[in-house]
């Protein structure tokens, strides 16, 4: 019984033997068929291990020319989840909400929609990483990734731009020179491990990877000072912003580019494009009476004019078709040293006619105006110069001293470089050397891209500009002691869009100078936009601020020396005119500025206007304004007429200036009695219900002059003289009002 | 009752001790790499080798004592498997969903079960040989027997021991003759019982296992993320592997839980289909021996106890190679003798012990 139960048990164990070994065949099968039958998983695998990332490379270093490191890459710390690997997600998010102050419903959110890798937070401080590594959160990494940096701060910040969060360069010589910074990018196989961490990195060394550095040819020292001076220059006259540029004019290095206001690059997620952007290369701004020196230059090279010939600025006043051009005041006869020292308007159209429109218009691309300096700034704009072919008589003689024409700070830098560099142009030379990680610097040489003038014009040209720094030019508040400068200023009026005309309250001061002229090392260019109050011409604000920059400058040269302001003096003999100066016409103040306080005496003084004074008949006489500490009444009184006198029914090239009859006062009334012989009296037409364009056209053909009361917008319902009024002398003018019954735009 | 006598180490089982050890050799190779780090012997490693240790002396004390002494004592061991269990779901604390550890990470009385449950059926079927079976209602005792612990073990909510404890107690079945209304019994009561586990026992979680297994890509990164990665681990290992130590998806961790019940996708991976073959090849000889042991065991008592020890190596060996191949729903069961896991270790070596008992005392009368 026992046996036979056994038997059979055998038997039994004997069929288990067999579902046994056919049950792990089964699974030898099932083995051998993902193996060798059915690759996917080794595919897939490989897949989800090697991954063609890209590494992201240190950016190289931005030195200046001092090797000072002015941006750098340091390894800012990035906090990333595996929410698949996470083994508390609740708890998760909100530990890490709490250490990097991040709103804990779109952490969680962010952690529920994804799987895998996935950044929380990027740059985060050293400190959060420490805190969070602390607390051993499966599923949650550090990464260290390289993020720029600017140890200077806003220390050349324009030029320098910046890169965004993910090493691209998107401003200035960051963005100029992405290429070279951003290194090789290290797109390798690389090994992932499940929690997404990097295991095998690129072949390719870190430190061969990362980016070029680059010296560029600023000097930090230098750039400081500048921007130092500017920014105290630009609170104290209440400009909106400003410009110093100095330029090494034989190499065309850019030794200080100093922009206010300036940001700070390492807070670039807060700045909006607009307070990036280099006012160095990308606004245009019109230059105002700084191009009369490249327009002398430009006539004495083409041998228009000599340097002994002379320019009857008569009364101060002449008439190109369509406009009527005045001095400040009456200079009489002048040279063309004497045209640049007063900055006479009327000179130098006359030298501008003598030079002809096309000669004037090559002129003017010979300095580099109208076209990029080729210094390779990102979006470096080319000013404005229209063809010579488009200009009317009335646009030559305003190009001539700086009106309708529109050039980069960095364009006038590069043209007075060039006359301090007998007469040749060179590109603006940005960077110096470069190297490639662990190699040798490669130098870059100046660049020469052409002769604007020949060296004797651009001697000839210095010299008459020195004069301009002297006791009877507008600039002499550049002067420096023991060094010999040469110079120009420039009061641009600004245009105002909304007008459609040259505001009569907002300018560009513009100055720029070359020192020492004998032997100059630096051209530097001041720009200061829209400077406040009496005090806002180039002679005024920005030669002193030159004066300023150029002696710390000369200085780190070896050459000492500070600002010397020199006392106003008459200039000798050619000032045939005696009378009291017209100081209504607002195209040219410099010379009005040489009689004004300085804003330190102004508001040293605390007092205002005090006693209204006229301007007395002689210059001479006028005693030297720090001490004066008055503002002459004149600029005060509200002077209703147009800046932009029209006389369409001129067909001569230029009125010739009316003869010298009785000193004008000043008062309309009385000039308009001797205008009468030079221009017949007419009757104002009627203006009212007009729009602008119709009032202007109907303003021409009777040469009258329009002034508009608040916007030229809608049509006329308001105008003054009455219609009918005979109008004559020199004062035609018609105050409009227009009905704005709407809101701008 | 010690029998140590010259006969049995004459007789003495060097298949089956050089079968374990080859096993157990290769388990401990594939450790070292699983848990490989670059910090020398890891952590895992010296608890492994400590529970080796162990499990040795607790083998070399089961084969002393002659097994028919385990006849009587299959009572005590199984009622006191039953009260460890017991007192587990009262003390015990859950850990990682399931409250099957009475001192955490050192004793899981579920294991201990297994052995209780083979030695009680072992009695039984001794006792009321298997042939005589003669209808269903002849196996409501050892449907109890079985039963009792699987119910606790549920309650535990250690789904894959239970099933195991089941899949070992059904071992037995084999040997049973039963009519074929019987068999169509326990066939429609199978099928009665996955339906209640399906409706009623089952977490979400194992429901998505088991459906992972009909369409693996339904979920790749959720419930089918260990098999997935199991199958491209054994899938990439190709034909003779990526070399010891050098399996990309073991070595960055992209398996999960290597070393434990996913231990042979490494194994696979490194290794290729030849190792694959060789360590099933060792299984089954290990069960064919087994079963050669039983069939030429001199009592009863001694042939079910044999079954029983083969049913508690082949069972979880199938279910954890069919998982690790993606053709059986993720149950967590380690692969025997192989994977990481001190007390199941122990526990095999006893069960190990019990069949070289059995191997050593064939012709001891």
């Amino acid at each position: 019984m026992r046996s036979q139960a056994l038997r059979s048990a055998a038997i039994r164990v004997g069929a288990l033997r067999l579902m046994l070994l056919f049950a792990l065949l089964l699974l030898a099968a099932r083995a051998g068929q993902l193996t060798l039958v059915n690759t996917d998983g080794k595919l897939h695998g490989n897949r989800q291990i090697h991954a063609r990332i890209s590494v992201p490379s240190a950016r190289g270093l931005i030195l200046d020319r001092d090797r000072t490191e002015l941006a750098i890459s340091v390894d800012a710390p990035s906090i990333y989840v595996v929410p698949r690997l996470l083994e508390d997600r609740k708890r998760t998010s909100r530990e890490l909400a709490r250490i990097l102050d991040l709103d804990r419903r779109q952490l969680g959110k962010r952690i529920e929609g994804h799987e895998g890798f996935t950044y929380v937070a990027r740059w985060v401080t050293e400190k959060q990483a420490e805190r969070i590594a602390a607390l051993e959160l499966q599923g949650v990494g550090i990464e260290y990734e390289p993020r720029r940096t600017y140890p200077a701060g806003s220390l050349a910040a324009p030029l320098i731009g910046f890169a965004d969060i993910d090493g691209v360069g998107v401003r200035g010589v960051e963005q100029m020179l992405d290429g070279w910074l951003k290194g090789q990018p290290r797109v390798a196989d690389v090994q992932r491990d499940a929690r997404g961490r990097l295991l095998s990195s690129s072949p390719l060394d870190p430190r061969l990877a990362a980016g070029g550095d680059v010296v560029l040819s600023i000097d930090s020292g230098l750039q400081g000072q500048a921007e130092a001076a500017l920014a105290e220059a630009v609170k104290a006259s209440g400009a909106k912003g400003g410009v110093i540029i100095s330029v090494d004019p034989k190499t065309g290095d850019v030794l200080a580019l100093a922009e206010a206001p300036g940001f700070d690059p390492n807070r670039f997620r807060h700045m909006s494009y607009e307070n990036t952007r280099s006012r160095s290369f990308l606004d245009m701004v019109e230059p105002g009476s700084t191009m009369k020196a490249f327009v002398v230059a430009a006539a004495l090279d083409a041998g228009a004019i000599s340097p002994e010939q002379t320019f009857d600025t008569g009364e101060g006043w002449m008439r190109v078709p369509g406009k009527t051009i005045r001095d400040h005041r009456p200079y009489g006869i002048l040279d063309p040293a004497g045209v640049l020292t007063v900055s006479s308007n009327v000179g130098i159209v006359q030298i501008g006619q003598q030079l002809g429109p096309e000669a004037h218009y090559d002129a003017l691309l010979r300095f580099g105006f109208g076209q990029p300096t080729g210094s390779g700034f990102p979006t470096e704009s080319g000013g404005l110069v229209r063809d010579w072919q488009d200009w009317q008589p009335v646009d030559h003689a305003t190009i001539s001293f700086g009106q309708g024409i529109s050039v980069t700070p960095m364009q006038l830098a590069m043209a007075v470089a060039s006359l301090a560099n007998g007469g040749e142009r060179m590109r603006p030379r940005l960077v110096l050397a470069r190297r490639r990680p662990m190699g040798e610097w490669e130098q870059s040489e100046p660049t020469s891209v052409g002769q604007a003038v020949s060296p004797e014009t651009a001697a000839s040209v210095i010299g008459m500009l020195e004069q301009v720094v002297s006791a009877q030019g507008t600039g002499r508040r550049a002067a420096l002691a023991n060094v010999r400068v040469a110079g120009k200023t420039g009061t641009a009026q600004k245009l105002d869009r909304a007008e459609g005309r040259y505001s009569q309250t907002r300018y560009t001061a513009w100055f720029f100078g070359i020192a020492p002229a004998d032997d100059p090392r630096l051209a530097i260019v001041v720009a200061l936009d829209e400077p406040q109050g009496t005090a806002h011409t180039g002679g005024a604000v920005a030669a002193p601020l030159f004066a300023r920059v150029a002696a710390a400058q000369l200085a780190h040269q070896g050459i000492l020396t500070q600002p010397e302001q020199i006392a106003a003096r008459p200039l000798p003999t050619l000032m045939a005119e005696q009378e009291a100066p017209e100081p209504t016409e607002q195209e040219e103040r410099d010379v009005q500025a040489v009689q004004e306080p300085t804003i330190e005496s102004r508001t040293k003084a605390g007092a205002t206007i005090a006693t209204p004074i006229a301007r007395t008949p002689e210059v001479a006489a006028v005693p030297d304004p720090p001490e004066v500490r008055q503002v002459p009444k004149v600029q005060e009184t509200p002077r209703p007429k147009a800046e932009q006198p029209r006389h369409v029914a001129s067909t001569s090239a230029v009125a010739k200036p009316p003869p010298v009859s009785a000193p004008p006062a000043r008062s309309a009334v009385l000039q308009a009695s001797h205008e009468i012989e030079a221009l017949p009296a007419v009757f104002v037409p009627d203006f009212r219900g007009e729009t602008v364009g119709a009032a202007r056209s109907k303003a021409a053909r009777e040469s009258i002059d329009l002034h508009v009361l608040g916007v030229a917008d809608g049509r006329v319902v308001e105008q003054s003289p009455a219609p009918g009024t005979i109008l004559g002398g020199r004062e035609r003018t018609v105050i409009l009002s227009f009905a704005t019954g709407r809101e701008s735009g | 009752m010690l029998s140590v006598d010259r006969r049995s180490l004459q007789n003495f089982d060097w298949v089956l001790t050089g079968l374990l050890a080859l096993i157990l050799l290769v388990g401990f190779v594939n450790l070292a790499s699983s848990t490989h780090t670059d910090a020398g012997l890891s952590g895992e490693m010296r608890r492994q080798l400590i529970s080796l240790g162990l499990g040795i002396v607790a083998l070399v004390v089961v084969v002393a004592v002659d097994y028919r002494l385990y006849e009587r004592l299959a009572i005590p061991v199984y009622v006191g498997s039953l009260l460890l269990l017991a007192l587990t779901l009262v003390i015990a604390p859950m850990t990682r969903g399931s409250q099957s550890w009475l001192v955490e990470g050192r004793l899981q009385p579920a294991e201990l079960a297994k052995i209780g449950v083979v030695l009680m059926l072992s009695r039984y079927f001794h006792r009321k040989p298997a042939g005589e079976v003669r209808g269903l209602l002849d196996l409501v005792r050892p449907g109890v027997i079985v039963g009792l612990p699987v119910g606790l073990i549920l309650l535990q909510r250690d789904m894959g021991v239970a099933l195991l404890t089941l899949l070992v107690g059904s071992t037995y079945l084999a040997l049973v003759r039963i009519p074929k209304r019987a068999w169509a019994g326990v066939a429609l009561l199978g099928v009665a019982v996955l339906a209640c586990l399906w409706l009623f026992v089952f977490q979400p979680y194992q429901r998505e296992r088991i459906l992972d297994v009909v369409d693996p890509g339904r979920d790749p990164l959720a419930s089918g993320y260990q098999v997935n990665q199991s199958r491209i681990a054994v899938g990439s290992g190709g034909l003779l592997g990526k070399g010891y130590m050098e399996g990309t998806q073991t070595q960055l961790r992209f398996l999960p839980t290597q070393h434990t019940d996913f231990a042979f996708s490494v194994w696979a991976e490194e290794w290729g289909f030849v190792g694959s073959l060789g360590v099933l090849g060792a299984y089954a000889a290990l069960m064919v021996w087994g079963l050669i042991i039983a069939r030429n065991a001199k009592d009863g008592f001694g042939s079910m106890l044999a079954v029983g020890v083969v049913g508690m190596f082949f069972w979880p060996e199938i279910l954890n190679v069919g998982m690790v191949l993606g053709v059986l729903p993720v149950i967590g069961v380690p692969l025997p003798l192989f994977s990481y896991g001190g007390s199941a270790l122990v526990v095999n070596l006893v069960a190990a012990g019990l069949l070289l008992n059995v191997s050593v005392r064939r012709w001891v009368f």
